[in-house]
């Protein structure tokens, strides 16, 4: 191929790589209907949804027999095995494979197999990452080594909590968003030796716990599988439940809201930048307008948040300072409406490109999963599927947060206030609704 | 049942996710369309134009000191439109659309022509390799 490495760097692609993006909707028919949508459900939930129903004990036990099977440590010791070899791979390709990100898979398989493929994984199977994070095995195999005590030196603050985690992802989007040259392998595989290298360390210090809320990639993870219909109750059983219970169980986490708000301020701002407006009026390639749009995005969604909970909590006579931190997990069913909008399509798409570039992954003729030279299909989902997703997984997102902080209000609050603090947060959730629907869907 | 939806589209997500598979064998018609050739007056042939064949589009960029300039921004097409690119540039470059990942040499001063089947929905993005400019996107569907 005549692109030189130094050709190929440089170019801003849609969610940094790929170069395609969806169709945009009738934007203004989904904006409307998506907020009458969601406003109507707070109103059939003050109607109808009088009493707490969310327990987050909640759940009927899975099978002996089947919660043995998830349980063995066999499972664990494979898939970490499995994801260290998966890791390492990666990292060895992204320098000493293939030069671009046209023929190397790392920046593939960082930003999209991993990034987005985290999401289904961890909704639909629980906290996996925790489970297999190649940095834990890195971090014990580190602490047999130097012959250190695995819970570290020093306890971690217990104030922190999962600000790390939200620095770490507010780093992440800003690479996979912003930053010049993210698909180049060699920095690629820079990063994740970077990463590794500083939450290892930092787990060694401050104990394994570290990754829970330190790493993001985990915390992300297992904040994702909070909404898994297959979870564990407080005793440690494994139950099925409605998704919306786990939800219930943590309330005041320190640094959840700004995780969250990460979360859900990125995905809008890149669905902001792929509009024409955005285009016609910004540099894509500028750095500072760039990294301004994501602050500001971010910025405006906790705004938005923070000034809903001061409302309410100024309505219902409340602790202004406690009550963000009480429904901040409202927004992650939110936040996962936005991914899944904004990145089904990358996920099925684009996330080939990891598969068709792992048959000869070091560029070497080689040809294992007989894949090699094989091109995207784009017909594997269609505008039609891609369309319905989008504005489902929006609308759904908002109406299961809804429900969620509908039914924390039930709990926290004097009843006859309830109503009166519930309106602020579902004036929000309709705005983030239209909001989200424009971002993402408009052309 | 709204929550049961949301969670038939994750399900589905996760299902497709791993049916994903490993792409389609490439079809090889590949790159270098009808390089050139075609001087004449392409470069003042207003966009979207039906030039004596139906159903073509036809889209005329220029290229002057790394910034390129088109009629739009963004060229919409119905999906199986023949699009034909016609591209001079000032400067030795490369024009690159995504996705269907077809190129074209630029060389200075010589309009250079493109021609492809829409048949990929979505939006996709063309840019020059060289100068690192974005040109427009193609919008197909």
């Amino acid at each position: 191929m005549r692109l030189s490495g130094e050709a190929a760097r440089g170019h801003v692609l849609a969610h940094g790589l790929g170069g395609r993006t969806d169709l945009p909707l009738d934007a203004v028919s989904a904006i409307v209907g998506g907020g009458i949508a969601v406003a109507v459900s707070f109103l059939a939930l003050t109607w109808a949804w009088k009493r707490p129903r969310l327990h987050p004990d909640g759940g009927r036990p899975v099978p002996p027999r089947l919660a043995r099977l998830l349980d063995a440590p066999a499972l664990t010791g494979a898939g970490r095995a499995l994801s260290l070899a998966a890791t390492a791979l990666v990292v060895a390709v992204a320098f000493a494979g293939p030069p671009t990100d046209k023929r190397n898979l790392a920046p593939w398989a960082l930003f999209v197999t991993f990034w987005v493929g985290l999401v289904p994984l961890s909704v639909l199977l629980g906290p996996v990452w925790r489970r297999v994070n190649p940095l834990r095995t890195l971090h014990a195999g580190l602490c047999r080594l130097t012959r250190t005590d695995p819970d570290g030196r020093r306890p971690l603050p217990a104030g922190v909590g999962y600000r790390p985690a939200a620095g770490w992802l507010t780093a992440f989007v800003w690479l996979e968003l912003v930053a010049p040259d993210r698909s180049d392998p060699r920095l690629v595989g820079a990063l994740i030796v970077a990463y590794a290298g500083v939450n290892t360390a930092l787990a060694w210090w401050f104990g394994r716990d570290w990754f829970t809320r330190g790493d993001g990639f985990e915390a992300y993870s297992s904040l994702l599988a909070r909404m898994c219909p297959i979870g564990r109750r407080s005793d440690g059983t494994l139950v099925w439940r409605t998704p919306l219970h786990g939800l219930m169980r943590h309330t005041g986490e320190p640094g959840l809201v700004a995780t969250a708000c990460v979360l859900i301020g990125s995905t809008g701002f890149d669905g902001i930048t792929r509009t024409t407006y955005w285009r016609d009026n910004v540099d894509p390639s500028s750095l500072l307008a760039g990294t301004l749009g994501l602050g500001a995005a971010i910025g405006a969604v906790s705004v938005l948040y923070l000034a809903a909970m001061r409302v309410s909590a100024a309505a219902t006579g409340q602790d202004p300072r406690r009550m963000p931190g009480r429904f901040a997990a409202t927004l992650l069913p939110i936040a996962l409406g936005y991914t899944l909008a904004h990145y089904f399509s990358f996920f099925l798409l684009e996330g080939q490109t990891t598969v068709i570039l792992a048959s000869d992954p070091f560029g070497a003729g080689w040809n294992l999963l007989g894949s090699t030279g094989n091109r995207v299909d784009y017909d594997l989902v269609g505008p039609t599927l891609i369309a319905q997703v989008q504005v489902n997984a929006i609308v759904l997102g908002h109406i299961a947060g809804t429900i969620a902080a509908h039914d924390l209000a039930l709990r926290t609050r004097p009843s006859e206030r309830a109503l009166r603090g519930q309106l602020p947060i579902a004036v929000v959730m309709v705005a983030l609704t239209c909001a989200g629907l424009f971002a993402l869907l408009s052309g | 049942m709204r929550l049961k939806r949301a969670l038939t589209a994750v399900v589905t997500v996760g299902i497709l996710g791993t049916a994903a598979a490993c792409g389609e064998p490439a079809t090889d018609s590949p790159t270098s369309a009808a390089p050139s050739a075609a001087t004449t007056d392409a470069s003042s042939a207003p966009a979207s134009a039906p030039s004596g064949q139906q159903n073509v589009t036809n889209v005329t960029v220029t290229v002057a000191k790394g910034k390129a300039s088109t009629a739009s921004g963004r060229v919409k097409v119905r999906r199986g439109t023949t699009v034909r690119f016609t591209v001079t540039s000032d400067a030795a470059d490369e024009f690159h659309l995504h996705g269907y990942d077809r190129t074209l040499d630029l060389r200075p001063g010589r309009p250079a022509v493109l021609e492809l089947t829409a048949d990929k929905p979505g939006v996709f993005e063309a840019e020059l390799h060289r100068s690192k400019a974005r040109v427009l996107e193609l919008q197909v569907g």
